[in-house]
């Protein structure tokens, strides 16, 4: 009877999943894969931006950190709701108000010139890929655990299920997916942390209370300040208009859309922090301790809820995973059209749209052959972070609020930013834990104030 | 002071789920209208700067 009814809700879901995904339909125009053609209302935007950020980093792993520190990571946590609402105050409107912009890159060309749209094309492209893989390693760590696989068959079927929507939906079908997956995980989450509080909290409030306090406490002792503020710096920039943000940015139907959706997505990403944690530390009443941080939600999710249950939570976390997937790889994919492709070749909107396809299965490929060597979900996560603020956010900020910027500040800043972060993240670990991004973030402004300093403007370059 | 947080939390977890709603009942209009649905006109003409 228990499998019975499982089976009947994992097809289900996929049933309505498959429904929505052809209601949004294929592309028929590169206008539409890339941007959706700017039509997205401020619930769609909301939606895909929530369910882009929640991914595993900020369901599975926020879970894991309430069960091993408490309150700490909501603290820090604060740094992510804070940049979400900025973006929405100060970029995310003046980006939707640029002209026949699909990307990033394509903004920070206007601004400055069209070298500067290369290379933000091209670290665009590397970042889209390497968080692509953590995202596909966290979808075959909860396939594993649904089917049984083998780790390198869950993370192919998870980029491949992916890759087939987004290739022929383009990021319509993200946005309206990313949609419906938002509206699953945001009510079942919830209603397992209302299962818990009711049914497994012994001793109550109080209980809660002692064991957020302990938790927290040991969260603090296990910290540096030094590791706190590097966490917070990273929450607070690493994820800081990413591509998939800044593509739903651009494609929101009006200014005030865009501005509001990242406003409220900032707002809910905080509320959805407090349930996460509140979710671990009720764990820590049912789960053993010493349990992997990532293994938190799953396992308490088998402890207290029915078989169907945590059938459907594991259906939902691949959900979450391949909303995150989706946008990633479409972000990749335009990317890599309009900001290594095109400033070398004029494309027809048919040829544009066929390379910005083949790219999307590229990243999806990229991502399930990178996957298997992902550590841990959200290790991977700062990783990339550390990389990508540095490398773009002071030539897009400056880029867009400075009256001339100038190219060779643009081109210095992100040469310096990403040379300096790849370095110190990968070849040569900084001592005493002393933040990569904040190292990183300093000498990319240095660099662009070198290069606003020696280079001509935007008009004089041209 | 313990279930001062509890409720906190419990509120939390009920704006989750409204979030949820609000974002399916627009994506059911979105979905299941006539052929240009709310929000997804392919020929509404986008105005910036509203």
């Amino acid at each position: 009877m228990h499998t019975v009814l499982s089976v009947a809700l994992v097809v289900g879901y996929v049933v309505v999943l498959t429904f929505v995904a052809v209601r949004a339909r294929a592309a028929r125009e590169y206008a539409e894969f890339s941007l959706a053609r700017r039509s997205l209302p401020l619930a769609l935007i909301f939606g895909s931006l929530c369910a882009t950020y929640v991914g595993p980093g900020y369901s599975i792993s926020f879970v894991g950190k309430g069960f091993a520190s408490g309150f700490l990571f909501l603290a820090i946590g604060l740094a992510y709701a804070l940049q979400n609402v900025l973006v929405g105050v100060l970029v995310a409107p003046r980006l939707r108000a640029l002209d026949h912009c699909h990307t990033l890159g394509d903004a920070i060309g206007r601004r400055y010139d069209r070298r500067c749209q290369i290379v933000a094309g091209v670290i665009s492209v590397l970042v889209c890929a390497l968080l692509s893989t953590v995202m596909a390693h966290a979808g075959g760590l909860v396939l594993e655990d649904l089917f049984d696989l083998p780790a390198w068959a869950s993370v192919s079927l998870v980029a491949g299920v992916t890759a087939l929507y987004t290739t022929s939906g383009g990021l319509r079908a993200s946005v309206v997916t990313d949609a419906f997956q938002f509206t699953a995980f945001a009510i079942l989450l919830p209603v397992v942390l209302l299962v818990a509080l009711a049914f497994h909290l012994d001793g109550g409030g109080a209980a809660f209370a002692q064991q957020a306090s302990k938790a927290t406490s040991d969260g603090l002792g296990s910290l540096s300040s030094v590791e706190i503020v590097g966490l917070v710096t990273a929450f607070l920039l690493g994820e800081t208009l990413i591509p998939p943000y800044a593509n739903r940015a651009l494609a929101s139907q009006t200014t005030k859309v865009s501005r509001d959706g990242f406003i409220l997505a900032g707002v809910f990403s905080l509320v959805w922090f407090l349930v996460m944690i509140s979710l671990g530390i009720v764990a820590r009443g049912v789960v053993a301790p010493g349990t992997n941080e990532d293994r938190v939600l799953l396992n308490l999710v088998k402890a207290i809820m029915p078989v169907e249950g945590y059938v459907l939570l594991l259906v939902v976390s691949v959900s979450i995973v391949m909303s995150s997937l989706d946008s990633l790889m479409n972000a990749g994919a335009v990317a890599f059209t309009q900001d290594i492709v095109r400033p070398f070749r004029r494309l027809t909107d048919a040829e544009a749209l066929s390379i910005g396809r083949l790219a999307t299965v590229a990243v999806a490929a990229v991502a399930a052959a990178g996957a298997l060597a992902v550590p841990n979900i959200i290790d991977g996560l700062l990783r990339c972070y550390s990389v990508w603020a540095p490398a773009i956010l002071p030539a897009l900020v400056l880029g867009l609020w400075l009256r001339r910027p100038r190219p060779l500040a643009g081109i210095l800043s992100m040469g310096t930013g990403a040379a300096v972060a790849l370095l110190f993240q990968f070849c040569l670990p900084l001592p005493r834990n002393v933040p990569v991004i904040l190292v990183a973030l300093l000498a990319a402004l240095l660099a662009y104030l070198v290069g606003h300093v020696f280079g001509n403007s935007t008009a004089e370059s041209r | 002071m313990g279930t001062v947080i509890v409720l906190g939390i419990v509120l939390a977890a009920g704006l989750v789920i409204a979030s949820g709603v609000w974002v399916a009942i627009v994506l059911a209009r979105a979905v299941t209208g006539p052929k240009s649905p709310p929000g997804m006109a392919e020929d509404r003409a986008a105005d910036p700067t509203e």
